[in-house]
């Protein structure tokens, strides 16, 4: 086994997992082959450099700016819509009351009406005229009570005398 | 997805994305908005993707296109900064320990921002962020072999520049 294809193992291994054993023939060659060793030991510094190299998070206003367009921004336009639903709603209920309400009457019906009451003052004038005509007959022709006729009682004028 | 697997995502993976695309365009301004688009298009798409690796993966993927997107429509490239690594002048062990990791750090995102986008996509989503080959040869676009002889290249080319620099063991 030469020195290329212990390294090409190495890379394997380090594809696979690098706590695998090598195999025997690899082991063999490394164990008398130095280079090889000093390749292993920088492959995994290697690893361990990548694996260390300083990460940074992402700075909070950029966060911040994340949630203000997705979250929030989706929190504000459900009050929105709650809001607006609430106005649509009042509007609705409004516009229903107002055209559910009963229609004023029509021209006919207003003239039906003025001819009924017509009708009705003129039979009680002409009630009241005829109560009124009745009553002054009754009394010329002295059917009610001198009282009612303006003259006084022969009670009074006894007392008088 | 509802709005509460939403909101555990975006916690989950902001971090994620954000690294994968920070190491990926090596900006970090740009690395922020691509991470905030990321997490706003998994919010518009948010019917059609499932919480989990799902998530994850569909996440890495709008990262990567943004990022090459991106990346193709600049042209030129950005150099890693130089000035954040520490003072090795200072000879305390602590800081001395300090000091060389962080160089190490710092020439390890050199040898990685001199690989192609494609390559380097593979070792962070191998290397550093853990994902399974399969799940990166689909995101990706790649078949496995491809995906593996692609990577052991790329390791090898990480190792050497690294070797070169003399901060490996």
């Amino acid at each position: 086994m030469n020195c290329e294809t212990v390294r090409d193992a190495i890379h394997e291994l380090f594809d696979d997992d690098p706590a695998m054993p090598l195999g025997g023939a690899v082991e063999a060659h490394m164990a008398s082959c130095a280079e090889c060793r000093e390749f292993l030991a920088e492959m995994t510094a290697l690893r361990s450099a990548l694996r260390a190299l300083p990460r940074e998070p992402l700075p909070s206003a950029v966060l911040d700016g994340v949630w203000r367009d997705t979250v929030r921004a989706r929190r504000v336009a459900l009050w929105r819509a709650a809001a607006a639903a609430v106005v649509v709603t009042a509007l609705g209920a409004g516009t229903y009351f107002v055209s559910s309400r009963p229609s004023g009457p029509s021209q006919a019906e207003l003239a039906r009406a003025e001819a009924q009451a017509e009708l009705v003052f003129g039979y009680t004038a002409r009630a009241l005229a005829a109560t009124h005509d009745a009553a002054a007959r009754n009394v010329i022709e002295r059917k009610v009570s001198p009282a009612v006729r303006g003259e006084t009682s022969p009670r009074t004028s006894r007392r008088s005398s | 997805m509802t709005t509460i697997e939403f909101q555990a995502a975006v916690l989950e993976h902001k971090d994620r994305v954000h690294n994968y695309a920070r190491y990926l365009i090596r900006d970090p301004d740009e690395a922020s908005d691509i991470a905030q688009e990321c997490l706003l298009r998994l919010w518009r798409h948010r019917d059609q993707v499932e919480p989990g690796p799902a998530c994850r993966n569909w996440l890495l993927r709008a990262a990567h296109n943004l990022c090459i997107d991106r990346v193709r429509r600049r042209s030129t490239r950005m150099e890693i900064r130089q000035d954040d690594a520490p003072d090795p002048a200072d000879g305390r062990p602590d800081a001395l320990r300090v000091a060389q990791s962080a160089q190490a750090a710092r020439l390890l995102q050199h040898a990685l921002s001199e690989l192609t986008d494609r390559d380097r996509a593979i070792v962070l989503l191998r290397e550093i962020e853990g994902l399974p080959y399969d799940e990166i040869a689909e995101l990706l676009g790649l078949n496995l072999g491809t995906l593996k002889a692609t990577l052991h290249r790329a390791r090898e080319k990480l190792r050497v520049a690294l070797t070169r620099a003399e901060v490996m063991p």
